[in-house]
C-alpha cells in the first residue's frame, strides 16, 4: 500500500507537470484555435535560460529563477507577435497557422543547437535529492515541490481567469473573438497576455522537470510538449480544468506502468489513453461538442 | 442637445466580395438624437453596412464618419472605445458567463488597477470592481433583468437574452447604439416593450439608435427617420410616411418591373 501511494505521489509530481505544459496549449487554442506545436520548444528554451544563469552566468538561485521566467515569457510573446499575429488578425486558415508552428519549432530547435551543440549538458539540480517523512511514507522532496508549486499555480490561474479584467477578456474571446472585439476589447493584446502565461507555466514546468531529469538538449521539447499536448486532448482542448484533469491522469498511468515493471510500455499506455478517449469522446474529458460557427 | 448636429455620415459607401457588389455607394446622414431605421429585403446588404460602420469589415470604396471623425480603418475594439455599440441579428452572448459578467466585460477599459493590486486584492481593486458592478447592475435594472444578474447568459429566457445584450451593448456608454433586429422572434407585446426600451434609451442616456427590423409597423411606429436599401442600393430615404408611399419601396418588397 505505501508503495502504491509513493508511486501515486510520484504520478502526480510527473502528472502536475504535464498539467502546466497542458495548460499552455489548451488556453491558446481556446482563443486562437491554434495548436502551438512550439510549446514544448518553450520549455527547452527556459531550461537552456537557466543552464546558462546558473552554470555559466554563476548567478544565484534566486536570480535565475525570476530572469527565466520573465525571459520565456517574454519569448511567447515575441513568438505571438512575430509569427502568428498578423496571420490571426488576418484570419487565415487553421492550417496555416499550424505549419508556422512547426516552423517556429524547428527554429528554436535549430538555434539552440547552432548555440549549445547537440550534445546533452549536464544541469545541476538545486533540490536536494532527498526524501522527507510524511505521514509513514517517505516520497520525495522534489516530486513534493513540484505538486505543491503546480497545485498553488493552478489555484492561481484559476482566480486570475474567473476574478481580474484580462481573465475575464481571456475567457471572452475564447468564447467568441469576434463579438469580444465589438465589445471594445483588444483581442491581440489578450492573446498576447495568453501566451505569455502559457511561456510562464511552460517555464516553471521545466525547471520543476529537469529538477528530476538533469540533462538538456536542443531537442528535449519534443517528447514532453507532445505529451502535455496529448494531455490536454484528453482533457479537452480549451479547456482549464481539462488541461490540469488531464495532465493528472497522464502522470499517474505513466507512474504505474513503471512501478508494475513495464516501463519500457509508458509511452505507449500515454498514447493509447489518447486512442481509447478519442474513441470514446473526441471532446475530451471537459470539452464541449463543437458547433461550428456559420 | 443640438438636435441637427450629424451624428454619422455614410459617404460613398461600397463592398465587394469577389465580384458581388454587396453594397454600393451608399449615402445618407444621422443626426444626434434620433431614433433611425434601416430596412430592405432579405440580402439587401444592412448587416454589412453595420460591419463597416463597426470595422468587421473594410469598406472598397468610400468611408464612414463618426463624430466628424473618419473611422473607417480603424479597428473594431477601438470604433467601440470611441462610442460605437452594437447587438448581433443571431444572438452572441458570452453564454458561459453570468449575465453581469458579460455586462462588466464591456466596461473592462474603465477599470483602472494593474495585476499586482489585483493580486492582493488591494481596496484600489475592489473599489474598481464595485464601481463597474454597481453601474453593471444599473443597466440590467434600466432593462428590466437585474434579478437574473447571476443567471448564465445561456440559461436566460430567449426575450431576457435580447435585452442582455442591449444591456452591454450600452455598457461601454456608446453614443450610437446599433441594433440589429431586435425585435426578431417576439410576440407583439414583447415587441411594444422593446419600442418603449428604445424610446427609453434615447430619452434617458441620450443614445442615438441605427436599428435594422423586418418587422414594419414597430419601424414605423419608431423611427424618426428611415432609409431602405435593395440590392445593395439605397432607393428611398425620408420620414415612415414617405417611405410607405414610395413606389420603388413597395416595388422592391412585393416585387414589381
Amino acid at each position: 500500500m505505501d508503495i502504491f501511494i509513493l508511486q501515486l505521489i510520484n504520478g502526480l509530481s510527473l502528472g502536475s507537470i504535464y498539467a502546466l505544459v497542458a495548460l499552455g496549449y489548451s488556453m491558446v487554442y481556446g482563443i486562437v484555435k491554434l495548436i502551438n506545436f512550439a510549446h514544448g520548444d518553450i520549455i527547452m528554451v527556459s531550461c537552456f535560460t537557466m543552464y546558462t544563469a546558473m552554470e555559466i552566468a554563476g548567478l544565484p538561485l534566486l536570480v535565475s529563477i525570476p530572469l527565466t521566467l520573465i525571459l520565456t515569457a517574454v519569448l511567447g510573446i515575441i513568438i505571438e507577435k512575430l509569427a502568428y499575429d498578423r496571420l490571426i488578425s488576418k484570419g487565415v486558415e487553421r492550417i496555416s497557422l499550424l505549419i508556422t508552428a512547426i516552423g517556429v519549432s524547428i527554429f528554436l530547435q535549430s538555434t539552440f543547437q547552432l548555440i549549445f551543440k547537440a550534445d546533452s549538458l549536464r544541469y545541476q539540480a538545486f533540490l536536494p535529492s532527498k526524501t522527507i517523512s510524511l505521514f509513514g511514507i517517505e516520497p520525495s522532496l522534489k516530486s513534493v515541490v513540484t505538486i505543491i508549486v503546480s497545485l498553488v499555480l493552478m489555484l492561481a490561474l484559476t482566480l486570475f481567469v474567473k476574478l481580474t479584467k484580462v481573465g475575464k477578456a481571456m475567457r471572452a474571446a475564447s468564447e467568441d473573438a469576434s463579438a469580444a472585439k465589438l465589445m471594445g476589447i483588444n483581442t491581440s493584446n489578450v492573446v498576447a497576455f495568453t501566451f505569455a502565461i502559457g511561456s510562464l507555466l511552460a517555464a516553471v514546468a521545466g525547471i520543476l522537470y529537469f529538477e528530476s531529469y538533469p540533462r538538456i538538449e536542443p531537442y528535449m521539447g519534443g517528447m514532453l510538449g507532445l505529451k502535455a499536448f496529448v494531455a490536454a486532448v484528453i482533457g479537452g482542448i480549451g479547456s482549464i480544468p481539462g488541461a490540469m484533469a488531464g495532465g493528472l491522469i497522464l502522470g499517474v498511468a505513466e507512474a504505474m506502468t513503471v512501478s508494475i515493471g513495464l516501463s519500457s510500455y509508458s509511452d505507449a499506455v500515454v498514447f493509447g489513453i489518447l486512442i481509447i478517449m478519442l474513441v470514446l469522446k473526441p471532446s475530451g474529458l471537459f470539452g464541449k461538442n463543437i458547433r461550428e460557427k456559420v | 442637445m443640438n438636435e441637427s448636429k450629424k451624428l454619422l455620415e455614410i459617404n460613398e459607401l461600397s463592398i465587394s466580395f469577389g465580384g458581388l457588389n454587396a453594397v454600393t455607394d451608399v449615402n445618407f446622414y444621422i443626426n444626434s438624437g434620433e431614433i433611425f431605421g434601416l430596412i430592405g429585403p432579405n440580402g439587401a446588404g444592412k448587416t454589412t453596412l453595420f460591419n463597416m460602420i463597426t470595422g468587421v469589415y473594410l469598406p472598397t470604396k468610400g468611408n464612414v464618419t463618426f463624430d466628424g471623425k473618419v473611422v473607417s480603418g480603424k479597428k473594431t475594439y477601438q470604433i467601440n472605445n470611441i462610442g460605437i455599440a452594437r447587438t448581433f441579428q443571431n444572438i452572441r452572448l458570452f453564454r458561459e458567463m453570468s449575465a453581469i459578467d458579460n455586462v462588466m466585460l464591456a466596461m473592462n477599459k474603465e477599470t483602472n488597477y494593474n495585476l499586482l493590486q489585483c493580486i492582493f486584492g488591494t481596496s484600489k481593486y475592489v473599489s474598481e470592481e464595485k464601481k463597474i458592478f454597481d453601474k453593471a447592475m444599473k443597466l440590467l435594472d434600466f432593462m428590466g433583468i437585474a434579478e437574473f444578474y447571476n443567471y448564465k447568459a445561456m440559461n436566460l429566457p430567449y426575450g431576457q437574452q435580447r435585452k442582455l445584450e442591449i444591456a452591454r451593448a450600452l455598457a461601454s456608454d456608446p453614443k450610437l447604439l446599433l441594433l440589429d433586429e431586435p425585435a426578431a422572434g417576439m410576440n407583439p407585446t414583447e415587441t411594444a416593450e422593446l419600442a418603449d426600451i428604445v424610446r427609453k434609451i434615447r430619452e434617458k442616456l441620450n443614445v442615438t439608435i441605427l436599428l435594422i427590423e423586418h418587422d414594419m409597423s414597430f419601424v414605423m411606429s419608431l423611427c424618426e427617420r428611415i432609409v431602405v436599401l435593395d440590392y445593395g442600393k439605397l432607393i428611398a430615404n425620408g420620414t415612415p410616411q414617405e417611405i410607405k408611399n414610395n413606389p420603388k419601396v413597395i416595388a422592391a418588397y412585393l416585387g414589381g418591373e
